[in-house]
């Protein structure tokens, strides 16, 4: 190290001349008045954005930023590593199953309820059975979610029955 | 690790700036100043920046060669310091975090500016014809002491500018500004290891460029 300090003494002889290089006089005088008038004023501070602050803060950022300048190798490769990341998240969400957890009945429990419904009845007690229970769906102030019917039109418990003109005598 | 006597001779200030300087303030003084700026008090800040304005202003100088340049980010350094001081929470010394935000602001100016070098040298103080180191340099070549100085200044600024801004820090720092390698390492947030690198390569460049000069 002293033979090296010892080759530089000429040049460290020379860069004393830097030392001397001086501002106008009475450039310092006033200096600090200035400083704070632009703190008054407000200053560059808005006109800055958050990344100088950030670099300040976390000069490892800065040095990231840097390696991206200097060599693009390094900004393309963690260009890369990012999309690569991206993708196989993506990936990996199509291949892994879904397996929602059902918070409305199944459709096997809704036939099951419809089983029940579906006994055989006249046609006025099906109508009055459904306008009780659409007067009740109409007059909820639950939110409108499907019914256990699986339908709207299951709630009328409609189905087919032989069509005949004479009507049953009184028993 | 101890700086050398070489290290140790560039440490002294700048004969012609001596006089202009105001008092020192000791660590516990300046924490106060600090603490009392953080809360907004601009007087406690204004003293803080006299403390400091001239070394701020040297390292901002020698890094871009033009007086106008080094003015303006000066300034701004210390606008930015006063706005930040909520941050500071005094894990280093006051002046390596102003140094640090210095040489942030001025590397980034420099990036921006990119080759463009506008050179605006200041004068140098008269001083400088009387000092042996120099007239050593030019005394043998020219009967005009000062315009060969002026020369000199030119040829050695254009060498300086032709460094990487962190070679370049490097050599102001050290060689010029007088600051240790650890305090450097500080500034720069890298390790000693790498100042002294830098500060060799740098010097050999600098040696390469003004070779004639140096015989």
């Amino acid at each position: 190290m002293n033979q090296e300090q010892e080759n530089f003494e000429a040049l460290q002889r020379l860069l004393k001349l830097k030392r001397y290089e001086q501002p106008p006089p009475g450039y310092f005088g006033d200096f600090s008045t200035q400083v704070v008038r632009r703190i008054k004023l407000g200053g560059p501070e808005d006109k800055e954005g958050i990344l100088e602050y950030l670099f300040i803060e976390a000069p490892w950022l800065q040095r990231l930023f840097g390696a991206f300048q200097a060599k693009p190798a390094v900004a393309w490769s963690f260009g890369l590593a990012a999309c690569a990341l991206v993708v196989s998240s993506i990936v990996y969400s199509e291949t892994v199953e879904y397996s929602p957890v059902s918070v409305l009945p199944t459709s096997s429990e809704a036939a099951r309820a419809n089983a029940v419904v579906a006994v055989p009845m006249t046609l006025a007690e099906s109508s009055a059975e459904s306008l009780e229970s659409l007067a009740a769906l109409s007059a909820s102030t639950n939110p409108v979610i499907q019914p256990i019917g699986g339908s709207l039109f299951d709630q009328y418990s409609l189905h087919p029955q032989p069509v005949s003109g004479f009507a049953p005598l009184g028993r | 690790m101890t700086d050398s006597p070489s290290d140790q001779a560039a440490k002294t200030p700048s004969p012609a700036a001596a006089s202009s300087r105001p008092a020192p303030v000791n660590a516990a003084d300046e924490q106060r100043l600090v603490r009392r700026a953080q809360q907004g008090d601009l007087g406690a800040y204004d003293e803080l920046v006299r403390q400091h304005q001239e070394r701020i202003y040297a390292t901002i100088y020698h890094m871009t060669s033009n007086h106008e340049d080094a003015n303006d980010l000066a300034q701004e350094a210390f606008v930015k310091a006063f706005h930040s001081l909520k941050s500071f929470k005094g894990g280093s010394s006051f002046y390596t975090w102003l140094y640090r935000i210095a040489v942030n602001k001025t590397i980034n100016f420099l990036k921006q500016r990119n080759r463009r070098t506008h050179m605006s040298l200041n004068d140098l103080d008269f001083n400088a014809e009387n000092d042996p180191d120099l007239v050593a340099l030019v005394s043998d070549n020219t009967p005009r002491r000062d315009a060969a100085l002026t020369e000199l200044q030119e040829k050695l600024n254009a060498a300086m500018m032709k460094l990487s801004e962190p070679h370049r820090l490097a050599v102001v720092l050290h060689d010029v500004q007088g600051l240790s390698h650890d305090e450097i390492a500080k500034v720069m947030d890298c390790n000693i290891g790498t100042v002294r690198s830098r500060l060799f390569y740098a010097r050999q460049q600098l040696q390469a460029y003004m070779s004639e000069y140096l015989k």
